[in-house]
């Protein structure tokens, strides 16, 4: 197991409990989707596990001593004065030097080939995503976590962005911790989706997607749709006074 | 851009030869109102000492806008490490930035200006331009990117990495945009200087004005306020130029 959290707790300072006695697991080159509505604490759930907030109950364990973390934000939050391979090798020059053969590595492994030196201003919002992925991918990490990243992006574009985080994860053999408000994105990408309900998992599905077909015949599946349909009733019961 | 260039332009000839027919149409004497012609001609033969006592004046302002600068961002940058020094202190600049300087400029030339003016016009003029750098830049710093400081957070920056790679390219424009204002605030805290010193001592541009007020040269006077105009107005540019190089990229 790469990543454990186990009977987790955490509230803001002076709010209610944003969740409690949550335990999730990911192992390596699983997609994990967290689904639910909105303020019911999935973006503390990864912001918790990066470390950007301390939880104050239960245990988090990484399989690494210092496990590598990505983290791809809602908005792309790309540094405007910063060309594309400046945005991408952030993580890496913050720790130290940075090796340019890994940042036009990056960059072609997310199809961003040859456009290193535009900024951000000059590019598409789909190339923005794109190079926020790049820069969480830079570091190699062995975690990547992803706060609904593609919720801006029209639904071409986002079907195109699902199909370059698979590939990626087969490739990088990384675990992918994936919030996001479609159940359509996560019946397809994930290899397991928790439905959460306010601080609570509250059902997990596995749509379990053949992925040696192609997109189209796994869009249209028996198995996706069956997924789709037993996340719905896990939040149509949700919603059940 | 031929509206933009071609149209003040012509305003501008169209004025000054209003100007020059009703001088020349109503005998106006040149005491009183002297024709855009005299005012040419009191340039053309003055040239020389105008822009010499212009570099005097540009001297101190582009001195005290340094300063300025180099206080200003300063202070910023304290006040976003502490938001006790912050609540501390900047009453403080606000004092400084509402008190009109011309008020204060006759105690600053009696503490240091009775025996070296040049460094009372320094000081005042440093009044005038170090409070909307200070304004700007703390504005800057406050408005980084939550979403990039987690990031730098996450990937375990150090405080001056931080700074460098996030706060001060954020806060940059902000500054930049500052200096457009503190630039043209810093000459007329210099002018400031320069009148309340008096003639005599003072050798910039508007002492110049001052002096050719006193012996009833008008068209002299003219022809230093337009070079003083023309040094705001360079100032004004110099700074929106540099403002569209360095930010280009971010907007």
């Amino acid at each position: 197991m790469m990543m454990s959290l186990k009977d987790a707790g955490f509230s803001y300072p002076g709010s209610a409990t944003v969740f409690e006695s949550l335990s999730l697991e990911l192992k390596r080159r699983e997609i994990v989707c967290l689904l639910g509505p909105s303020g019911c604490g999935k973006s503390t759930v990864l912001r918790v596990i990066a470390g950007l907030e301390r939880l104050q109950q239960g245990r988090l364990q990484f399989e690494a001593t210092e496990p590598a973390i990505g983290f791809a934000f809602q908005h792309a939050a790309l540094m405007p004065w910063a060309d594309v391979q400046t945005n991408i090798a952030l993580p890496l020059r913050l720790k130290g030097p940075s090796d340019a053969s890994v940042i036009e590595k990056s960059m072609a492994a997310v199809g961003l080939a040859g456009l290193g030196t535009r900024y951000p201003a000059q590019l598409s919002g789909g190339q923005q995503m794109r190079v926020s992925i790049a820069r969480a991918l830079v570091s190699n990490p062995e975690i990547l976590l992803m706060d609904e990243p593609f919720a801006a992006l029209d639904e071409i574009l986002r079907f195109q962005m699902n199909e370059l985080i698979l590939e990626l994860v087969a490739d990088m053999g990384c675990g992918v911790l994936f919030v996001t408000h479609s159940l359509y994105e996560a019946a397809y990408i994930a290899d397991r989706v928790l439905v959460m309900g306010e601080g609570q998992i509250i059902g997990e599905v596995a749509p379990g997607l053949d992925r040696s077909q192609a997109v189209s015949v796994q869009r249209a599946s028996q198995g996706f749709a069956d997924a789709v349909f037993a996340i719905s009733e896990l939040l149509a019961v949700r919603q059940t006074p | 851009m031929i509206r933009r260039i071609f149209y003040p332009i012509a305003a501008l000839v169209l004025v000054l030869g209003f100007w020059q027919l009703a001088v020349d149409i109503y005998q106006i004497p040149k005491f009183v109102l002297p024709s855009p012609s005299a005012i040419f001609l009191a340039f053309v033969a003055q040239a020389p000492s105008l822009l010499a006592a212009a570099f005097v004046t540009l001297k101190f302002t582009l001195a005290a806008l340094a300063f300025a600068i180099i206080n200003g961002v300063l202070l910023a940058l304290f006040f976003s490490l502490s938001s006790t020094f912050e609540t501390t202190f900047y009453p403080f600049a606000v004092v400084l930035q509402v008190t009109p300087v011309i008020s204060i400029a006759p105690l600053v030339i009696i503490w240091v200006g009775i025996d070296n003016v040049d460094r009372a016009a320094i000081i005042i003029a440093w009044l005038a331009a170090f409070f909307p750098i200070l304004a700007n830049m703390s504005a800057g710093l406050r408005s980084v990117d939550k979403t990039l400081e987690d990031l730098f957070l996450l990937y375990g920056a150090n405080r001056w990495q931080r700074f460098w790679l996030l706060e001060w390219p954020t806060a940059l424009p902000f500054l930049m945009a500052s200096l457009k204002i503190s630039s043209g605030l810093a000459l007329i805290g210099a002018v400031v200087a320069e009148f309340v010193a008096g003639s005599g001592s003072a050798t910039g541009i508007a002492w110049r004005i001052l002096e050719a007020g006193h012996r009833l040269q008008i068209e002299t006077m003219f022809a230093g306020l337009l070079v003083l105009s023309m040094l705001g107005v360079g100032l004004f540019y110099f700074f929106d130029t540099l403002e569209k190089i360095i930010c280009r990229r971010s907007h």
